[in-house]
Protein backbone atom coordinates (compact mmCIF):
# COMPACT_ATOMS: atom_id res chain seq x y z
CA UNK A 1 0.00 0.00 0.00
CA UNK A 2 1.30 3.42 -0.86
CA UNK A 3 1.46 6.26 1.77
CA UNK A 4 -1.71 8.31 2.14
CA UNK A 5 0.25 11.32 1.32
CA UNK A 6 1.01 10.09 -2.39
CA UNK A 7 -2.62 9.20 -2.67
CA UNK A 8 -3.63 12.99 -1.17
CA UNK A 9 -1.02 14.71 -4.04
CA UNK A 10 -2.35 12.22 -6.29
CA UNK A 11 -6.12 13.36 -5.79
CA UNK A 12 -5.55 16.85 -6.22
CA UNK A 13 -3.22 16.83 -9.22
CA UNK A 14 -6.46 14.56 -10.47
CA UNK A 15 -9.17 17.27 -8.82
CA UNK A 16 -6.85 20.24 -10.43
CA UNK A 17 -7.22 18.47 -14.08
CA UNK A 18 -11.23 17.71 -13.68
CA UNK A 19 -11.41 21.66 -12.30
CA UNK A 20 -10.11 23.07 -14.90
CA UNK A 21 -11.22 20.62 -17.81
CA UNK A 22 -14.87 21.91 -16.20
CA UNK A 23 -14.14 25.36 -16.67
CA UNK A 24 -12.59 25.23 -20.06
CA UNK A 25 -16.03 23.57 -21.06
CA UNK A 26 -18.19 25.77 -19.72
CA UNK A 27 -16.15 29.25 -21.02
CA UNK A 28 -15.95 27.43 -24.27
CA UNK A 29 -19.97 26.11 -24.23
CA UNK A 30 -20.65 30.04 -23.55
CA UNK A 31 -18.58 31.44 -25.73
CA UNK A 32 -20.20 29.15 -28.86
CA UNK A 33 -23.41 29.96 -27.84
CA UNK A 34 -22.53 34.04 -27.78
CA UNK A 35 -22.17 33.49 -31.62
CA UNK A 36 -25.57 34.61 -32.87
CA UNK A 37 -25.13 37.29 -30.03
CA UNK A 38 -22.28 38.60 -32.37
CA UNK A 39 -23.71 38.21 -35.89
CA UNK A 40 -27.18 40.68 -34.43
CA UNK A 41 -24.39 43.06 -33.04
CA UNK A 42 -22.99 43.60 -36.45
CA UNK A 43 -26.50 43.76 -37.96
CA UNK A 44 -27.73 46.16 -35.48
CA UNK A 45 -24.67 48.53 -35.78
CA UNK A 46 -24.82 48.01 -39.77
CA UNK A 47 -28.49 49.21 -39.50
CA UNK A 48 -27.74 52.29 -37.20
CA UNK A 49 -25.61 53.46 -39.67
CA UNK A 50 -28.04 53.63 -42.14
CA UNK A 51 -30.95 55.24 -40.50
CA UNK A 52 -28.74 57.90 -38.88
CA UNK A 53 -26.70 58.64 -42.16
CA UNK A 54 -29.67 58.84 -44.03
CA UNK A 55 -32.16 60.50 -41.65
CA UNK A 56 -35.20 58.26 -42.44
CA UNK A 57 -37.49 57.70 -39.28
CA UNK A 58 -38.42 54.43 -41.03
CA UNK A 59 -35.61 52.42 -40.71
CA UNK A 60 -35.49 52.53 -36.57
CA UNK A 61 -37.63 49.45 -37.43
CA UNK A 62 -34.84 47.66 -38.37
CA UNK A 63 -32.62 48.75 -35.52
CA UNK A 64 -35.19 48.22 -32.94
CA UNK A 65 -35.94 44.38 -34.51
CA UNK A 66 -31.88 44.13 -34.68
CA UNK A 67 -31.32 44.84 -31.06
CA UNK A 68 -34.34 42.91 -30.16
CA UNK A 69 -32.13 39.80 -31.83
CA UNK A 70 -29.35 40.90 -29.75
CA UNK A 71 -31.17 40.57 -26.15
CA UNK A 72 -33.27 37.46 -27.42
CA UNK A 73 -29.88 35.82 -28.29
CA UNK A 74 -27.80 36.73 -24.58
CA UNK A 75 -31.08 35.26 -23.06
CA UNK A 76 -30.53 31.97 -24.65
CA UNK A 77 -26.94 31.92 -24.07
CA UNK A 78 -27.48 33.16 -20.25
CA UNK A 79 -30.31 30.33 -19.74
CA UNK A 80 -28.45 27.32 -21.37
CA UNK A 81 -25.26 28.14 -19.55
CA UNK A 82 -27.17 28.32 -16.21
CA UNK A 83 -28.57 25.03 -16.82
CA UNK A 84 -25.24 23.71 -17.38
CA UNK A 85 -23.83 24.85 -14.40
CA UNK A 86 -26.46 22.18 -12.77
CA UNK A 87 -25.75 19.25 -15.00
CA UNK A 88 -23.07 16.64 -15.49
CA UNK A 89 -20.46 19.28 -17.57
CA UNK A 90 -19.65 21.71 -14.17
CA UNK A 91 -19.66 18.54 -12.10
CA UNK A 92 -15.90 18.24 -10.69
CA UNK A 93 -15.23 14.91 -8.74
CA UNK A 94 -14.56 15.78 -4.85
CA UNK A 95 -11.12 15.08 -3.48
CA UNK A 96 -12.57 12.75 -1.09
CA UNK A 97 -14.16 10.94 -4.26
CA UNK A 98 -10.92 11.14 -6.21
CA UNK A 99 -9.07 9.90 -3.10
CA UNK A 100 -11.73 6.55 -2.56
CA UNK A 101 -11.04 6.08 -6.07
CA UNK A 102 -7.43 5.51 -5.95
CA UNK A 103 -7.78 3.21 -3.10
CA UNK A 104 -10.36 1.44 -4.42
CA UNK A 105 -8.08 0.38 -7.76
CA UNK A 106 -5.30 -0.62 -5.05
CA UNK A 107 -8.08 -3.24 -3.42
CA UNK A 108 -9.05 -4.24 -7.11
CA UNK A 109 -5.70 -4.90 -8.48
CA UNK A 110 -3.76 -5.71 -5.40
CA UNK A 111 -1.22 -2.49 -6.07
CA UNK A 112 -0.99 0.90 -7.68
CA UNK A 113 1.58 3.06 -8.74
CA UNK A 114 2.22 6.63 -8.95
CA UNK A 115 4.51 8.51 -11.16
CA UNK A 116 4.34 12.52 -10.66
CA UNK A 117 7.08 12.72 -13.02
CA UNK A 118 5.40 10.96 -15.72
CA UNK A 119 1.97 12.28 -14.35
CA UNK A 120 0.27 8.57 -14.59
CA UNK A 121 -0.81 6.00 -12.31
CA UNK A 122 -0.83 2.83 -13.24
CA UNK A 123 -2.07 -0.82 -12.09
CA UNK A 124 -1.02 -4.89 -13.17
CA UNK A 125 -3.44 -7.17 -14.10
CA UNK A 126 -2.75 -10.92 -13.52
CA UNK A 127 -1.40 -12.72 -16.23
CA UNK A 128 -3.86 -13.07 -19.25
CA UNK A 129 -3.78 -16.53 -21.16
CA UNK A 130 -6.78 -16.52 -23.74
CA UNK A 131 -6.91 -19.74 -26.26
CA UNK A 132 -3.38 -21.26 -24.85
CA UNK A 133 -1.61 -18.09 -26.11
CA UNK A 134 0.21 -16.43 -23.00
CA UNK A 135 0.07 -13.11 -23.16
CA UNK A 136 1.24 -12.08 -19.75
CA UNK A 137 0.73 -9.27 -17.26
CA UNK A 138 -0.12 -5.94 -18.94
CA UNK A 139 0.66 -2.48 -16.86
CA UNK A 140 -2.92 -0.53 -17.39
CA UNK A 141 -1.66 3.63 -17.25
CA UNK A 142 -3.63 6.33 -17.23
CA UNK A 143 -1.54 9.43 -18.10
CA UNK A 144 -3.91 12.72 -16.16
CA UNK A 145 -2.10 15.19 -18.77
CA UNK A 146 -3.56 13.70 -21.41
CA UNK A 147 -7.14 13.69 -19.61
CA UNK A 148 -8.49 16.62 -21.53
CA UNK A 149 -7.68 16.23 -24.71
CA UNK A 150 -8.23 12.28 -25.07
CA UNK A 151 -11.27 11.34 -22.71
CA UNK A 152 -12.22 8.98 -24.91
CA UNK A 153 -9.29 6.13 -24.17
CA UNK A 154 -5.93 7.59 -25.25
CA UNK A 155 -5.52 8.71 -22.07
CA UNK A 156 -4.55 5.34 -21.12
CA UNK A 157 -1.24 2.90 -22.39
CA UNK A 158 -1.43 -0.77 -22.09
CA UNK A 159 1.80 -1.93 -21.74
CA UNK A 160 3.17 -5.96 -21.75
CA UNK A 161 5.15 -6.77 -19.06
CA UNK A 162 6.02 -10.13 -20.53
CA UNK A 163 5.58 -9.35 -24.34
CA UNK A 164 4.15 -12.23 -26.43
CA UNK A 165 3.59 -9.98 -29.43
CA UNK A 166 2.05 -11.33 -32.64
CA UNK A 167 4.34 -12.89 -35.71
CA UNK A 168 3.07 -10.82 -38.29
CA UNK A 169 3.45 -7.85 -35.68
CA UNK A 170 5.95 -7.02 -33.07
CA UNK A 171 3.31 -3.94 -31.98
CA UNK A 172 0.26 -6.17 -31.09
CA UNK A 173 0.73 -7.44 -27.81
CA UNK A 174 -2.41 -8.31 -27.00
CA UNK A 175 -5.55 -8.74 -29.97
CA UNK A 176 -6.59 -5.47 -28.85
CA UNK A 177 -3.92 -3.70 -27.86
CA UNK A 178 -1.66 -2.14 -30.73
CA UNK A 179 1.11 -0.54 -30.05
CA UNK A 180 -0.21 0.50 -26.53
CA UNK A 181 -3.34 1.26 -27.55
CA UNK A 182 -6.21 -0.34 -26.22
CA UNK A 183 -9.02 -0.73 -29.36
CA UNK A 184 -11.79 -1.13 -26.30
CA UNK A 185 -14.92 -1.95 -28.51
CA UNK A 186 -18.08 -2.65 -26.51
CA UNK A 187 -16.28 -0.68 -23.84
CA UNK A 188 -15.41 2.61 -25.56
CA UNK A 189 -18.93 4.08 -24.57
CA UNK A 190 -18.83 2.99 -20.73
CA UNK A 191 -14.68 4.16 -20.26
CA UNK A 192 -15.28 7.32 -21.69
CA UNK A 193 -17.98 8.58 -19.27
CA UNK A 194 -16.35 6.68 -16.30
CA UNK A 195 -12.96 8.90 -17.34
CA UNK A 196 -15.29 12.02 -17.82
CA UNK A 197 -16.64 11.55 -14.59
CA UNK A 198 -14.03 10.57 -12.62
CA UNK A 199 -14.96 7.11 -12.10
CA UNK A 200 -11.04 5.87 -12.12
CA UNK A 201 -11.47 2.31 -10.84
CA UNK A 202 -14.15 2.06 -13.36
CA UNK A 203 -12.32 3.11 -15.72
CA UNK A 204 -9.30 1.04 -15.13
CA UNK A 205 -12.21 -2.46 -14.38
CA UNK A 206 -13.49 -2.27 -17.99
CA UNK A 207 -10.01 -1.93 -19.52
CA UNK A 208 -9.63 -4.81 -17.66
CA UNK A 209 -12.31 -6.72 -18.82
CA UNK A 210 -11.82 -6.09 -22.60
CA UNK A 211 -7.83 -7.70 -21.99
CA UNK A 212 -9.61 -10.13 -20.42
CA UNK A 213 -11.76 -11.43 -22.84
CA UNK A 214 -11.09 -12.69 -26.72
CA UNK A 215 -13.02 -11.34 -29.42
CA UNK A 216 -12.60 -13.67 -32.34
CA UNK A 217 -14.93 -11.11 -34.95
CA UNK A 218 -12.31 -8.55 -34.73
CA UNK A 219 -8.70 -9.04 -33.29
CA UNK A 220 -5.91 -6.57 -34.68
CA UNK A 221 -4.17 -10.38 -35.11
CA UNK A 222 -6.33 -13.73 -34.72
CA UNK A 223 -4.86 -15.96 -32.40
CA UNK A 224 -4.77 -18.33 -34.89
CA UNK A 225 -2.02 -17.28 -36.10
CA UNK A 226 -0.05 -15.65 -33.29
CA UNK A 227 2.84 -17.74 -32.43
CA UNK A 228 3.52 -18.35 -36.47
CA UNK A 229 5.99 -21.40 -37.12
CA UNK A 230 9.83 -21.58 -36.84
CA UNK A 231 12.13 -21.69 -39.61
CA UNK A 232 13.47 -24.78 -40.00
CA UNK A 233 16.73 -24.19 -40.99
CA UNK A 234 17.94 -21.46 -38.92
CA UNK A 235 14.79 -21.55 -35.74
CA UNK A 236 14.28 -17.68 -36.14
CA UNK A 237 10.39 -16.61 -36.58
CA UNK A 238 8.51 -17.07 -39.82
CA UNK A 239 6.16 -13.69 -41.15
CA UNK A 240 2.84 -15.33 -42.31
CA UNK A 241 2.92 -13.25 -45.26
CA UNK A 242 6.08 -14.28 -46.63
CA UNK A 243 6.57 -17.67 -48.81
CA UNK A 244 7.45 -19.95 -46.31
CA UNK A 245 7.46 -23.68 -47.64
CA UNK A 246 10.08 -25.28 -49.95
CA UNK A 247 8.94 -26.43 -52.85
CA UNK A 248 11.01 -30.00 -52.56
CA UNK A 249 11.27 -30.88 -49.05
CA UNK A 250 7.96 -28.81 -47.97
CA UNK A 251 9.66 -28.12 -44.48
CA UNK A 252 8.75 -24.12 -43.15
CA UNK A 253 11.60 -21.63 -43.64
CA UNK A 254 12.00 -18.00 -42.96
CA UNK A 255 12.65 -15.83 -45.97
CA UNK A 256 16.38 -15.92 -45.17
CA UNK A 257 16.39 -19.43 -45.90
CA UNK A 258 14.93 -19.53 -49.07
CA UNK A 259 15.71 -18.62 -52.61
CA UNK A 260 14.09 -18.86 -56.10
CA UNK A 261 15.09 -21.35 -58.57
CA UNK A 262 16.70 -19.42 -61.53
CA UNK A 263 15.17 -21.66 -64.45
CA UNK A 264 11.29 -21.96 -62.67
CA UNK A 265 11.49 -19.43 -59.90
CA UNK A 266 9.88 -21.29 -57.56
CA UNK A 267 11.27 -21.08 -53.91
CA UNK A 268 13.38 -23.69 -52.34
CA UNK A 269 15.21 -23.85 -49.08
CA UNK A 270 19.39 -23.74 -49.97
CA UNK A 271 19.78 -27.12 -49.05
CA UNK A 272 17.07 -28.28 -51.90
CA UNK A 273 18.84 -26.35 -54.00
CA UNK A 274 22.18 -27.18 -56.16
CA UNK A 275 24.56 -24.83 -58.65
CA UNK A 276 24.62 -25.55 -61.81
CA UNK A 277 28.11 -26.07 -62.86
CA UNK A 278 28.11 -24.42 -66.07
CA UNK A 279 26.43 -21.16 -65.22
CA UNK A 280 26.53 -21.17 -61.33
CA UNK A 281 23.11 -20.56 -60.95
CA UNK A 282 20.73 -22.43 -58.24
CA UNK A 283 18.17 -24.84 -59.61
CA UNK A 284 15.91 -26.82 -58.39
CA UNK A 285 16.17 -30.54 -58.47
CA UNK A 286 13.32 -30.30 -60.83
CA UNK A 287 15.10 -28.38 -63.66
CA UNK A 288 18.51 -30.00 -62.96
CA UNK A 289 18.79 -32.76 -65.86
CA UNK A 290 21.59 -34.80 -67.12
CA UNK A 291 23.58 -34.42 -70.17
CA UNK A 292 23.02 -37.12 -72.60
CA UNK A 293 26.59 -37.20 -73.52
CA UNK A 294 28.83 -36.53 -70.53
CA UNK A 295 25.79 -37.45 -68.29
CA UNK A 296 26.93 -34.60 -65.78
CA UNK A 297 23.79 -32.27 -64.39
CA UNK A 298 23.46 -29.02 -65.08
CA UNK A 299 19.82 -26.43 -65.01
CA UNK A 300 17.28 -26.30 -68.24
CA UNK A 301 18.68 -23.06 -69.16
CA UNK A 302 22.04 -24.66 -69.84
CA UNK A 303 21.10 -27.60 -71.61
CA UNK A 304 20.25 -27.40 -75.57
CA UNK A 305 18.99 -29.73 -78.12
CA UNK A 306 20.98 -31.40 -80.50
CA UNK A 307 19.87 -30.92 -84.08
CA UNK A 308 20.50 -34.26 -85.71
CA UNK A 309 19.28 -36.59 -82.93
CA UNK A 310 17.16 -34.00 -80.28
CA UNK A 311 18.89 -35.39 -77.71
CA UNK A 312 19.36 -32.69 -74.48
CA UNK A 313 23.16 -31.74 -74.05
CA UNK A 314 25.11 -28.79 -72.30
CA UNK A 315 25.66 -25.94 -74.52
CA UNK A 316 29.28 -26.36 -74.34
CA UNK A 317 28.79 -29.91 -75.57
CA UNK A 318 27.44 -29.10 -78.88
CA UNK A 319 29.56 -28.08 -82.09
CA UNK A 320 29.67 -24.35 -82.51
CA UNK A 321 28.69 -25.03 -86.41
CA UNK A 322 26.73 -27.88 -86.92
CA UNK A 323 24.52 -27.66 -83.44
CA UNK A 324 24.94 -30.95 -83.10
CA UNK A 325 25.96 -33.28 -80.25
CA UNK A 326 29.92 -35.22 -80.24
CA UNK A 327 27.73 -38.32 -81.26
CA UNK A 328 26.18 -36.62 -84.24
CA UNK A 329 29.30 -34.42 -85.45
CA UNK A 330 29.60 -35.99 -89.22
CA UNK A 331 33.04 -37.47 -89.47
CA UNK A 332 35.50 -36.35 -92.95
CA UNK A 333 35.81 -39.21 -95.75
CA UNK A 334 39.79 -40.50 -95.58
CA UNK A 335 42.18 -39.55 -98.64
CA UNK A 336 41.88 -42.20 -101.52
CA UNK A 337 45.58 -42.80 -103.17
CA UNK A 338 46.19 -44.34 -106.33
CA UNK A 339 48.77 -47.49 -106.75
CA UNK A 340 52.03 -46.40 -107.73
CA UNK A 341 52.33 -48.60 -111.43
CA UNK A 342 55.16 -47.86 -114.43
CA UNK A 343 54.09 -50.05 -117.32
CA UNK A 344 50.64 -48.88 -116.80
CA UNK A 345 51.00 -44.90 -116.15
CA UNK A 346 52.79 -42.60 -118.05
CA UNK A 347 56.67 -41.86 -117.14
CA UNK A 348 56.81 -39.58 -114.47
CA UNK A 349 59.55 -36.77 -113.95
CA UNK A 350 61.16 -38.05 -110.29
CA UNK A 351 59.21 -35.82 -107.76
CA UNK A 352 62.35 -33.64 -106.46
CA UNK A 353 62.72 -33.96 -102.98
CA UNK A 354 64.42 -30.59 -101.25
CA UNK A 355 67.08 -30.50 -98.90
CA UNK A 356 68.87 -28.02 -96.94
CA UNK A 357 72.00 -26.91 -97.59
CA UNK A 358 73.53 -26.73 -94.29
CA UNK A 359 76.84 -24.01 -95.10
CA UNK A 360 74.71 -21.37 -97.08
CA UNK A 361 70.99 -22.48 -95.56
CA UNK A 362 69.43 -22.15 -98.84
CA UNK A 363 67.15 -24.75 -100.36
CA UNK A 364 69.05 -26.85 -103.30
CA UNK A 365 67.08 -29.53 -105.67
CA UNK A 366 68.66 -32.59 -105.73
CA UNK A 367 67.94 -34.76 -108.88
CA UNK B 1 -34.71 5.40 -0.83
CA UNK B 2 -32.26 7.07 -2.81
CA UNK B 3 -28.64 5.17 -3.98
CA UNK B 4 -26.26 5.98 -6.76
CA UNK B 5 -26.16 3.27 -9.24
CA UNK B 6 -23.83 3.32 -11.56
CA UNK B 7 -23.98 0.97 -14.47
CA UNK B 8 -20.99 0.33 -16.74
CA UNK B 9 -22.37 -2.23 -18.84
CA UNK B 10 -24.07 -0.80 -22.15
CA UNK B 11 -23.78 3.16 -22.00
CA UNK B 12 -22.30 3.67 -18.58
CA UNK B 13 -24.39 5.35 -16.76
CA UNK B 14 -24.01 7.01 -13.08
CA UNK B 15 -27.40 8.09 -11.91
CA UNK B 16 -29.49 8.07 -8.62
CA UNK B 17 -32.79 5.83 -8.56
CA UNK B 18 -34.93 4.94 -6.03
CA UNK B 19 -35.24 1.58 -4.22
CA UNK B 20 -37.91 0.12 -2.45
CA UNK B 21 -35.98 -0.39 1.31
CA UNK B 22 -35.12 -4.27 1.78
CA UNK B 23 -33.94 -4.34 -1.51
CA UNK B 24 -30.85 -7.14 -1.94
CA UNK B 25 -28.33 -6.46 -4.16
CA UNK B 26 -29.18 -9.77 -6.16
CA UNK B 27 -32.81 -8.20 -6.72
CA UNK B 28 -32.01 -4.57 -7.67
CA UNK B 29 -29.60 -6.73 -10.29
CA UNK B 30 -32.19 -8.63 -11.49
CA UNK B 31 -34.82 -5.70 -11.77
CA UNK B 32 -32.20 -3.71 -13.51
CA UNK B 33 -30.38 -6.58 -15.65
CA UNK B 34 -33.25 -8.68 -16.58
CA UNK B 35 -31.98 -11.74 -17.78
CA UNK B 36 -28.60 -11.68 -17.08
CA UNK B 37 -26.38 -13.31 -14.46
CA UNK B 38 -24.76 -11.88 -11.58
CA UNK B 39 -21.53 -13.78 -12.13
CA UNK B 40 -20.91 -12.16 -15.28
CA UNK B 41 -20.50 -9.16 -13.56
CA UNK B 42 -18.32 -6.94 -10.85
CA UNK B 43 -20.82 -6.02 -8.13
CA UNK B 44 -19.25 -3.29 -5.69
CA UNK B 45 -21.02 -1.64 -2.93
CA UNK B 46 -19.73 1.75 -1.79
CA UNK B 47 -16.64 -0.04 -3.50
CA UNK B 48 -16.73 -3.11 -1.69
CA UNK B 49 -17.62 -6.29 -2.73
CA UNK B 50 -20.61 -7.90 -0.82
CA UNK B 51 -22.63 -11.20 -0.35
CA UNK B 52 -25.26 -11.90 -2.91
CA UNK B 53 -27.80 -11.32 0.04
CA UNK B 54 -26.45 -8.05 1.06
CA UNK B 55 -29.39 -5.45 1.99
CA UNK B 56 -29.17 -2.38 0.41
CA UNK B 57 -29.28 1.31 2.27
CA UNK B 58 -30.35 4.59 1.76
CA UNK B 59 -27.03 6.21 0.14
CA UNK B 60 -25.36 3.29 -1.14
CA UNK B 61 -22.64 3.79 -3.94
CA UNK B 62 -23.94 0.97 -6.33
CA UNK B 63 -21.85 -0.18 -9.42
CA UNK B 64 -21.98 -3.06 -12.10
CA UNK B 65 -19.28 -3.90 -14.53
CA UNK B 66 -19.10 -6.67 -17.14
CA UNK B 67 -16.32 -8.92 -17.11
CA UNK B 68 -15.99 -9.72 -20.18
CA UNK B 69 -15.95 -7.48 -23.48
CA UNK B 70 -15.79 -7.27 -26.69
CA UNK B 71 -12.73 -5.17 -27.57
CA UNK B 72 -12.14 -4.32 -31.28
CA UNK B 73 -9.36 -4.14 -33.76
CA UNK B 74 -10.12 -0.09 -34.79
CA UNK B 75 -10.83 2.72 -32.72
CA UNK B 76 -14.77 3.04 -31.86
CA UNK B 77 -15.76 6.34 -31.63
CA UNK B 78 -18.18 6.50 -28.39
Amino acid sequence: MLPHKLHIRAALKLHNIYFALATHGLEQTLQDRLVPYQRALERTRTSLRLAVSTGWPALTLPVRRNLHGMVKSIRDAVARTNHDLAGPAATVPGLRSLLDELKQLEEEFGGLQIDFKKKSISVVTEPIELEDVYLGSFSIQLCWSRLGKEMDGHCLEIIALEPNPAASNDGVTHPHVNHGVLCAGDATLPLQNALKQGRLADAFCLVRSVLTHYNSKSPHVSLDNWGGDDCYDCGGRIQPDNPSECGSCENQHCSDCLASCHACEEYYCHGCLELCPLCQAPSCPGCLKRSAHSNKVFCSKCLRNCVACSAQVAHNELDPLTHSCPSCIPTPEPEVLLPADSASSPTQEPIPTETINETSQSVVAVA
Amino acid sequence: MRILFINNDGGGFADHIDVTEGTSVTQLFAQRLPNRKAEDYLIRVNRLPVAADHVLQADDRVSITPIKIEGADHFKAA
